[in-house]
Order: C-alpha cells, then structure tokens, then sequence
C-alpha cells in the first residue's frame, strides 16, 4: 500500500507540472477529435483497450490508452467520459478509474478507493465524479449493496455513497438531476434521481425490469430502455418527464432490446436495436415501429450510438469474447455501411 | 515384455523365500507389478519426468516443471495459480491426468488444475503424449499425465525443508517401510507462500496472490500370499489461495480453497488364469471460489484382467465404472451420470516387431460416445550391439466426453451436447546409440464437435458442438549422457512445431477460422543439461514458448511475446552410510526476463529457493 500511496503521489505531482506547463501553443493532440470506442476485454485478461477512429481519414487505431502497471487499458473496461479536458476511464474488473488528458490519452491519474467495487459508469458535476458502482456480491453472485459514489476529484475523497437499488448502471444528468438506471441483468426496476446540489435521493422510478440505456429527447423528456428480466420476450421503452418524475409513456417491445439507445440528431426519434435489427421510433409514438434496417452484417449487437453530425448509427459486434470486435457505421437509413476493426467486446461508442 | 514377466515371476518366488529365512525388520518389497501403461500403446511414447527435475522442483507444482522437459505449454494465470497444460496444440481439457490409474480430471470444469498437483506428491510422472482414449479414456487428445504414488524405492525415512523468495516455505516428511507382508508408506506436505514477488513493468510487487497447500499421501499393501495383493492408495490435498489479479488491478478480491480426497483400493492376483486386478474407489473434488462451493463427488469401481497366452500374444479386458454426482447450486438439483468404460486390448511381441491394438466403449448416462480404436506398431529396422533403428506409428480414434457444467449448468446446459471426438495418427523414428537417443514424431490430429461456451443473440453464453480444429506438428527430441569416472553429464533438448487451426466454427467464432488456437504457441521448446561429480551436482533447464496469441482472429495487439525460462541450480550430498543429507541452491528465472504466460498475469523475476533434507536409507538386504 505504501507503494501505492507513493506511486499516486507521484502521479499528481506530475500531473500538476505538466498542467503548469502548458501553454496555448500547444497542439490540441491527437485524439482531440474523432470516436472512441470502448472495448471491455475478456474478464480477467486484462485486455479491455480503447480504439480511437478517425472518420475523416477511415482509420483505426488500437489500444490508445496504456495503464501505467499493464499493456493494455485494464481488465474490464467498461466507460469513457470527456469531461472538462479529461477522459475518464472506469475500469470495472480492476475497480478504478484512469483519468487521462481528453486530447493526448496520457494517463494523468489513477483513481482508486475501497468503494470502489465493480465501478460501471461516471459522470462528473461541479467537480465531483458520480460513479455507478455495483458492490459486493454475495455468496450466490448476487449485487447485495450498489450505490452511487459521490467522489471530490479535487481533494480525492469520498464524499458519501448514494444507495441505490442493486446494479445501478447508467448515468445521464440533464442539467439538473442525474439519473441512474438500476439494471442489475433485469432483476431490478427502477431508475434513481439524484439531485447533485446536496447529494440527496430525490426518486426512485419504478419502470419494468432492466433499466438500461438513457438519452433525453427534444423535448427534454427522458427516456429509457428496460431490457427485461432472465429469458424475457418483451422490452419496454419509457418516456419519463424529468420535472415530475412520472412516466409518460411507455412502449412494449417485441423481443429483448439491446441496452443502447441513442437519438436521432434532432432528438425526434430514438433509436435502439433488438437482436441485429434496428429501430427508429418516433418520440410522440405510442407503438413499435416496424424494423428501420436489418444489421444482417453483425452477429452480435454490444454497442450503439448515433453520430449527432449527420445521422450515421454506429454498432459494436462483439461475437464472441475470445476475439476483437468491430464497429460498424451505417447510413441513416441503414442503405449501407462501412466497418473497422475494434478490440474484444466493443462496448461504448464516444463521438468527440 | 516377456523379460518383464519373469522378473515378476522371480521376484515373487524370491521373495517368498527371503521371507521366510529373515525376520529383519526391513524387508524386500513384495511387489506383483502393476501392468506398464506402455504395454498396450506400441507406435507411441511415454516418458517419464526425469528424475533431477523432480528431486530440484519438488515444492512446485507439475504446470512449472513439465515444460522444462516436455515440449508442452502450461498457461499459469499468474504464479501458483490456475495451470491449464496444453499439449500437441490441444487445451487443457484434452489431456487427461490420472492418479494411480484413476482420472482425476475436474469433472465439472473438464481439465486438471496443475498448481494443486505438488510434484512432491508423486513418486512418478509420465507424459503420454497424442491421442489413447482407447487406453486411458475421455479427453485423450493431446495426451495423458500418469501420476504415481508409492514406490519400492523411497528410504526409510526423508524430512526436507525448503525457505525461499516472496516468503516461501516448504516442509516435507515421508516414511516408508515394510514389515512381513505389509508395505506401508505415508508422506506430509505443506506449501506456503506470500508470493508477493515484483511486477517487472512497475517495480511495485504483485499483491493478493499468497497460497497455501498441504496434503497426505498414505500407501498400504498387503499380501496375502505372493501372488495376492490388497492395496489401498489415499491422497487429500488442500489448497487455499488469494487468486492473482490481472496487473493492474490493485484491489483483489477473490480468494480459491480446493480441496481433494482420492481413494483407491484394489486387489490383485495372479495365477494361471492370468493376473486379475479388481477394486474401487472413490474421489470428491470441492472447490470453494470467493464463498461459493462446488462439490462433485465419484464413485468408482474396477475389473482388469491380463492374461498371456502360450503363443506369446498379451490380452488385456477391463470394465470401469463411474457414478458421479454433482453438486453444484448452479445445476439447480444433483445430477447424477454413471460412466462404464468397456475396453479390450491385444498385443505381441515378434522378433523385430511390437503391435498392439485396443478397442474401448465408452457408455456414458443419455449419450453416445463413439467406438474408440487404437491401433499402434514399433517396428526395429536396425539393431547391433550399439545402436537401434526403430520407427514407430499409431492411429486412433478419441474421444471427450462433455462436462458436467457443459450438461447440467442452469437453463443453459445442454443434456444433448454430443461428444467432442478426434482422429489421429502419428509415425516416428528414433535412433539410440549408445547412451544417446533421438527422435523425431509427426503427427496429425482432427477434432470435430469442439465443444465452445459462446453468447447466443441475447448474449447468453452457451455450450454447444461448434469448432473443428487440425492439429498437426512435429517434435523431436534428444537425449545425450556421459560418463567419466565420478563425472557424469546428462543433456535433454525436445522441441515442438504445431499448427493448430480452427477449420470450422459457429459464426460467434468465426474469427479463429484459418487461424492458430490462442494459447497454443507454434514453437516450443525445453532443455536441461544436469552434471554430477562426486557428491556435487550442477544442473540448467531452459524452456522456450514462441509466440503465443490470446485473441481468436490472432491479432498482433494481444499476443504474448516468446521467451526462455532459465533455472539454475547447484547441490551437493553429504553420505555417510545409510544416511543422506543434501543442500541446494535453486535459481528460478535467473536472467530476471519479464514473461507472462496467460494475458495481463505477471510472472516472478529472479528468485531463490534454498533446500535442505535428509534421507535415512532402507538397510541394504
């Protein structure tokens, strides 16, 4: 542990300097612009990487992010936020978070912490990360004690941890509220309010089971995808009003949804997928669509994101663990598209 | 094999007679010799661990020693965790350990854990190398490891203590003794290490990786009478380990206790109906990961018989019979599978040729394995008083039968998994002069019905009969000693070139189409030169690992660079009449080369073992 304590120390302490150091004549770096896409790795290989693609020139590049202590991200890589000229990484199986420079991806930081047990998703409000973390398992692999770690990035604290019910998963904060949606593989229902001026518990959504994806609409209205509970046939989509917390609507799915959904450019759509068909549904629907496209290419649909400049729904096929994935971009109507190569398990899709 | 035969005729006969003309306290074993795996596997090989290796290494675990002789690969998730061997390009899954003649393969999981096998708790290991379903059973692709306890040669009495790098201790006592018709032999163990070694990249040292094991090993024969023996073989071993993280991980949580009790009694007896071997036994196979148990428990009964004709031709028939039972929360009640094995073998002796040929049918509960044929011949080309020329070839069908996670895991075990089986045949030649052998083996495997966990539409993982893989390689090896007055020298060098490519797969796995299996690199290799003058002995064993990818479509971004593993060691012995007492000095890693052997898993640099023990000898007859 001394070890450690000495190596972070060290880690800040160049990290200032070479915050002191920069001046605007700097280059912006080469990962300013373009995707990033977040590879999870096998489970206990250790080789979760980042891709980094560059779409104006079609290329790809692997595993652009380095751990101080491996060769690769880390073991379990599950999200990347840009925030505030930072990237941060949150390493599931390792239980920590890198924070690298939003435009070089050199580490700057290694943020570890005993509540820092199976961390999934991060988000950064006033200065302080909001971390979904699922805890402990018990002795039958169940979550037993998730919450939202609510950490001061600046003097590397916790502040306090906000129970939320077991898996609590994504994370999306409108302004106002972070929510957080409790997935926990479908075995909870509901999507937690946080209110991020004084860390208090607003609500508790109650919607169906496996709570997943979030985006916001046009209209500012929430919505979320739950993707059902073991051996479901049926997903539902919610549109939920964040100033009331009630639900507004709510869309049965034909068939499990993946646990992506994204948004059109002029948010009035969203779109998320259902086995390797994808789907565009209008934000006043009140029923299913028909399929908008069959991702015929794609075995097996881990990722989805839609890029806000023209429309262009991206796809992480993650066939199997034991081999790298791809991405694929499709067209706004799905006519056609190109591909790249990822790593293991393509599990986000970040535009910059 | 004839000359085989009278030894254990005229063994018997004298023993019969020294027993009855001494009442010594220490007595000449009586033995009636097990029948030699060899015997029905003409045109293959089987060889056995040298014996430096196993004196040096014996507080390691079989996954860090056999590559130092055998070109095998052992992906080792980290030191002194999971060891999973692979041989001839196959996993782990596809070589098949026996204890004393009884599988003790993981039944649940399908492959042997080598970190809890100790090599201090065998008194011989063989390597049976290429497919023998037909002589050993399920999930004899790549081979089989034979693993002995109790042995006629062990002394008296031995006690040895072992303190080494990263906090290891090792302490050993074993006894052995026979008095009129008992043979009895008793050994304890205990393994412990805080193995907090340090990570090349970081400097920093690995941290929740500390292990402990220990085990008893406890041997009794009886003989009723020269020809009648009743022997009872137990083994339990404990093994409780924080389970190495990925590097990189700083917060390890997961913690693995196994424990194994082995137990096995047998009666043999020989007369001129031939020699009858008969008995059972009985295993149960715990492990408890970070809190949650699994138990899989097994019976097992025997009948062997060998008898020899008049016209020289040996044939072997033997039914075995397992009943296991499953007890694991997952499988959601206890599956209960009996497997009976029914097996028949011939083989002669001509002038310059060996043959034999075994057939076996396996009868597993709701499934049907298929016929398992071996048919195998050693041919001698060329003998003088000198040197020997001699081919070797063999041909087989395999088979592996699924596991019981494969058949009964929650709702996504399948009970109608088919079983994975192989086809393979290999040719050989070697050439002894001398002391010195070489060798040089082709080989060719093709395994159909792979049997692969991989995630459906929904991203559930499923088992299910999706690959095939050609197997295919060469391996030579050498073997060169000398002997000068008080010096003597032996050189060991083996090497290995596989290609190991899915030819067909589910569309989840399409990748490895075209590609080499991951963990299974294309070279390997192992040397050992081990010198002795006087009391002094001076001993070097390399082993080599090229390349290795851990990706499916071997991406360059995820391979494990080649390395060679060099250990050194120095001894001396000090002997004063029945008494032994030896020092050794081990180097492990002594270039300090930074190497992994599984993904994101450090492997220790440069370290020490210091040993020290005692042997009191068996008075001389």
């Amino acid at each position: 542990m001394k070890m450690n304590i000495c190596y972070f120390l060290g880690v800040c302490l160049s990290a200032s300097l070479s915050m002191g150091c920069e001046d605007d004549n700097k280059p912006r770096g080469q990962y300013a612009d373009g995707v990033f896409v977040v590879n999870e790795g096998a489970f206990g290989a250790g080789n979760g990487t980042v891709t980094h693609y560059n779409p104006t020139s079609s290329e790809a590049e692997q595993n652009i992010f380095i751990s101080t202590d491996g060769d690769f991200a880390g073991d379990v890589v599950q999200s990347l936020t840009f925030k505030n000229g930072k990237a941060y990484l949150v390493i599931n199986g390792d239980d920590k978070i890198e924070v690298a420079d939003a435009n070089t991806l050199e580490s700057t930081q290694t943020i570890t912490h005993p509540d820092l047990d199976k961390p999934r998703y991060i988000e950064v409000i006033n200065g302080n990360a909001y971390i979904s973390v699922w805890g402990a398992y018990n002795e039958f692999f169940s979550l037993i004690d998730s919450y939202i770690l609510v950490y001061d990035l600046d003097s590397g604290s916790k502040i306090k941890s906000i129970d939320t019910d077991e898996g609590t998963e994504n994370l999306l904060y409108n302004g106002q509220l972070l929510f957080a949606s409790n997935y926990n593989y479908g075995s909870s229902s509901t999507v937690s309010v946080i209110d991020p001026t004084d860390n208090s518990l607003v609500d508790n959504i109650e919607l169906e089971a496996g709570p997943a994806g979030m985006v916001t609409d046009a209209n500012g209205k929430l919505w979320v995808v739950c993707v059902g509970g073991w051996g479901a046939e049926n997903g539902q989509l919610f549109r939920v009003n964040p100033e009331t917390l009630l639900v507004e609507d709510q869309i049965t799915i034909t068939g499990v949804p993946g646990i992506d959904i994204a948004t059109t450019p002029d948010k009035q759509n969203i779109i998320y997928t259902v086995g390797t068909s994808v789907f565009s549904i209008a934000i006043t629907a009140t029923a299913e669509p028909e399929a908008l496209f069959n991702a015929d290419d794609i075995v097996s649909v881990y990722s989805l994101n839609v890029d806000q400049a023209n429309g262009n729904i991206w796809i992480g096929d993650a066939p199997s663990f034991s081999s790298a994935g791809k991405v694929y971009i499709y067209s706004a109507d799905g006519a056609s598209n190109t591909s790249f190569d990822a790593g293991i398990g393509p599990t986000q899709i970040v535009f910059k | 094999m004839s000359l085989r035969l009278g030894i254990l005729f005229f063994t018997l006969h004298l023993t019969n007679i020294v027993q009855a003309q001494t009442d010594s306290v220490v007595l000449k074993p009586v033995v009636i010799y097990g029948m030699p795996e060899e015997k029905y596997l003409a045109g293959s090989s089987i060889e056995k661990l040298d014996s430096a290796l196993g004196d040096i290494y014996k507080s390691n675990h079989l996954g860090e020693i056999l590559s130092f002789q055998f070109p095998v690969y052992f992906r080792n998730y980290g030191s002194g965790m999971l060891s999973g061997i692979s041989m001839r390009g196959t996993s782990p899954q596809h070589t098949a350990v026996l204890w004393n003649g009884i599988n003790i393969n993981s039944f649940s999981l399908g492959q042997s854990d080598f970190s809890i096998l100790p090599a201090v708790a065998f008194d011989e290991v063989k390597v049976y190398s290429g497919g023998g379903s037909a002589q050993f059973g399920s999930g004899v692709f790549g081979g089989a490891v034979l693993l002995q306890t109790g042995s006629d040669e062990a002394p008296l009495f031995s006690v040895r203590q072992e303190a080494g790098s990263f906090g290891k201790y090792f302490t050993a006592i074993k006894t052995s003794f026979y008095k009129n018709a008992f043979a009895f032999s008793s050994s304890l163990y205990r393994i412990c290490s805080k193995n907090n070694f340090i990570i090349h990249k970081t400097g920093g040292r690995q941290e929740h990786a500390s292990f402990f094991q220990q085990g008893f090993v406890q041997n009794i024969r009886y003989n009723f009478s020269p020809t009648q023996m009743l022997q009872l073989d137990y083994w339990v071993h404990d093994a409780d380990r924080e389970i190495q993280p990925t590097t990189g991980n700083l917060n390890g949580r997961d913690e693995q206790q196994d424990r194994n009790h082995r137990l096995s009694i047998s009666y043999r007896e020989n007369s001129r109906f031939g020699l009858l071997k008969t008995g059972g036994g009985v295993v149960n196979d715990e492990i408890v990961f970070s809190g949650n148990p699994s138990n899989v428990l097994r019976w097992i009964a025997f009948v062997n018989h060998q008898y020899r004709f008049s016209n020289q031709w040996n044939i072997q028939t033997s039914i075995d019979w397992n009943h296991i039972i499953g007890k694991i929360r997952e499988y959601g009640h206890e599956p209960k599978e009996d497997r009976v094995d029914i097996a028949g073998s011939l083989q002669r002796r001509f002038e310059k040729v060996d043959l034999s040929a075994s057939l076996r049918q396996p009868l597993i509960t709701n499934m049907k394995p298929p016929l398992l044929p071996y048919i195998g011949a050693d041919i001698i080309l060329f003998e003088t008083h000198v040197q020997t020329l001699q081919v070797s070839a063999n041909a087989s069908r395999n088979f592996r039968a699924p596991t019981l996670n494969d058949r009964y895991w929650g709702s996504v075990g399948r009970k109608d998994l088919l079983p994975e089986k192989s086809y393979a045949i290999e040719s050989g030649v070697s050439w002894t002069y001398r002391k010195a052998k070489l060798s040089a083996t082709a080989f060719y495997q093709l395994v159909d019905q792979w049997i692969l966990w991989s995630p459906d539409s929904t991203n559930t993982y499923r088992p299910d009969n999706i690959k095939k893989v050609k197997a295919s390689g060469y391996e030579s090896a050498i073997e060169l000693q000398w002997k000068s007055g008080s010096f003597s020298q032996n050189i060991r060098g083996s090497y290995q070139f596989t290609k190991s490519i899915t030819e067909e797969a589910s569309p989840a796995e399409a990748a490895s189409i075209g590609k080499q299996l991951i963990y299974t690199p294309l070279h390997t290799a192992a040397a050992s030169i081990v010198s002795r003058l006087k009391e002094w002995s001076v001993n070097i064993f390399l082993q080599y690992a090229g390349v290795r990818f851990t990706e499916a479509s071997n991406s360059p971004i995820y391979t494990l660079d080649p390395y060679v593993l060099t250990d050194f060691s120095v001894g001396k012995s000090f002997i004063k009449a029945l008494h032994v007492l030896s020092t050794q000095i081990v180097v492990k890693n002594i270039f300090d080369i930074e190497y992994k052997q599984y993904s994101s898993r450090a492997m220790p640099g440069r370290n020490f073992n210091l040993q020290i023990s005692y042997q009191l000898k068996h008075k001389p007859k």
